[in-house]
């Protein structure tokens, strides 16, 4: 895209953005006027709408003046429930009940990201409303993780990931309306008051690294996803930066969680074979575990690990020892099960450290996959019995 | 049993049988383009190249149902840890003769993911 383009393309969305702000004021104001709210809900709505406002001009200023060094950071919830109660009243007086849900441990936002993910959920809140006129409007936020099988040759790169959905029960679309409306998200002319909040939140989501995606069923509503790497949350895309902060202290620590019985398991694939990677990533999807492969363990998922249930980790990647890295895992305070894979059951042990001690699991890849197969249907089994309480944490304490 | 196997894996994904099946017929290519490799790395006395190939054959041919040439890699791959060089040149020949023949079969649809325990037991 050539500098005019992208010029205009910016000023035509905070155009649309101002302008959705600047409605939502005059809407509180009319409502009041003709009786349709409390005095004090209209002053509540103004008050959030003038204050959103606020935000986005400093948020105008922010582009051209963003501090990277500033160690600002917004609690991603709060983020949400502050866009969430600009809305509210104007969904209230439409007989939508709002939901917001979120993942705990959800990460903490710079500063200078703030405004954009906002004008994002905020568009897809607006659109939201406005074609909704009964039945419940529900955000939920929580982790994401790419992994697409298929398409190529293993596994994505870990990337630790979250999104934000937006689902409201309202018109919804056929499929040429899809259609046309993810059309107008890439068009190249904007168009005043067709599409540009469609486009604007796309191309506030790329800014970040990340995407939106839209599914519709015409007279059951409509979900919006927009899913942001973990790396577009933190200034100058430090995640070290957004860890250090999340855990108070200077040092990298993996941050361990419980889980949910009601989701799948999640594994991290650490094997720097293409086709070993593969082979293992669908046996593991097949068995229903959500899998991110990669041929190394880069920071980002030493960083989060503790969002993975399993790490299933070659011993042996490139001139790394797959055993040392997994021992790191255990000390940086990793709490999953840690699954070895080995290419020659006589090579075990090789660096004089007890490889039973580090890994739950050795599984000798030379004898097929049944032995993983089978061990990760325990882990399935194991999962819907142990409630809340991750199998790797059973198994640790165990 | 093979078929009992590969149906077990993935009876409910056929997008990852099919997956599969296109991912071992590629495989099959890389191994017989090993041959070669293999043997110039011998003859030029790279003996790390040689364990590096050897390791990684024992270990990924087993998933893919190579067995046979999994167990004569890690052959390979121990003779040059244990500094056996004598014998390299005997186990190479004979595994880059089965790279050279590595045959995913006509019948690839039906030996997804084999049980090599299974196949073990009955060879």
């Amino acid at each position: 895209m050539s500098a005019p383009i992208i010029a205009r393309e910016c000023v035509a969305g905070w155009y649309h953005d101002f302008r959705t702000a600047v409605g939502l004021v005059l809407a509180y104001a009319d409502l009041q006027a003709t009786r349709k709210c409390t005095h004090e809900q209209a002053l509540d709505g103004i008050r959030s709408s003038c204050s959103y406002l606020l935000e986005m001009i400093d948020g105008l200023y922010d582009t051209v003046a963003v501090d990277d060094t500033d160690h600002d950071f917004v609690p991603f919830d709060e983020m949400l429930a502050d866009v969430l109660d600009t809305f509210r009243t104007t969904a209230d007086l439409k007989g939508i009940a709002t939901l917001l849900t979120f993942e705990p441990d959800l990460p903490r936002v710079h500063r200078s990201r703030v405004v954009t993910v906002k004008r994002v959920l905020a568009n897809l809140l607006s659109n939201a409303i406005r074609c909704s006129e009964r039945g419940q409007l529900s955000i939920h936020a929580g982790r994401a993780i790419d992994a697409a099988l298929i398409d190529e040759p293993v596994l994505h790169e870990a990337t630790p990931s979250f999104y934000i959905e937006v689902a409201d029960q309202g018109c919804g679309m056929n499929r040429q309306q899809l259609q046309r409306l993810l059309e107008l998200q890439v068009a190249n002319q904007p168009r005043r008051g067709r599409g540009q909040g469609v486009r604007t939140t796309a191309q506030l989501a790329e800014s970040l690294g990340g995407r939106v995606s839209i599914s519709s069923q015409l007279g059951v509503g409509t979900r919006a996803r927009v899913t942001l790497p973990a790396t577009a949350l933190a200034a100058g895309g430090s995640v070290a930066m957004l860890v250090e902060k999340r855990n108070a202290s200077p040092e990298l620590k993996v941050v361990s969680r419980t889980i949910n019985q009601n989701r799948a398991i999640r594994a991290l694939l650490v094997d720097d074979d293409d086709d070993a990677r593969f082979c293992i990533g669908a046996l593991l999807e097949a068995l229903g575990v959500d899998v991110v492969g990669s041929a190394t363990v880069p920071a980002v998922a030493m960083v989060f690990a503790g969002e993975f249930d399993v790490i299933v980790i070659d011993e042996h990647i490139g001139d790394d020892s797959g055993t040392a890295l997994a021992a790191r895992l255990r000390l940086a305070g990793y709490r999953g099960a840690l699954v070895g894979l080995s290419g020659d059951a006589r090579e075990m042990n090789c660096l004089g450290v007890d490889e039973a001690k580090i890994f739950d699991t050795v599984i000798d890849k030379a004898e097929g996959v049944r032995p993983i197969e089978e061990l990760l249907t325990q882990f399935s089994e194991q999962l819907k019995s142990s409630g809340m309480m991750s199998v790797a944490e059973q198994l640790c304490a165990n | 049993m093979t078929r009992a196997s590969s149906e077990t894996a993935f009876a409910s994904r056929p997008d990852l049988a099919a997956a599969f099946r296109q991912r071992k017929l590629a495989y099959g290519d890389r191994l017989r383009q090993l041959t070669s490799t293999i043997k110039t790395a011998l003859n030029e006395q790279h003996y790390d190249e040689v364990q590096r190939i050897a390791h990684r054959l024992a270990g990924t041919c087993g998933l893919y149902g190579f067995a046979d040439i999994g167990s004569k890699a890690s052959a390979v791959a121990e003779a040059v840890r244990l500094r056996h060089h004598d014998e390299l040149p005997h186990l190479v020949d004979s595994l880059a003769q089965s790279l050279r023949e590595v045959d995913v079969g006509h019948d690839v649809d039906d030996q997804a993911i084999p049980d090599n325990r299974s196949l073990a037991g009955t060879t």
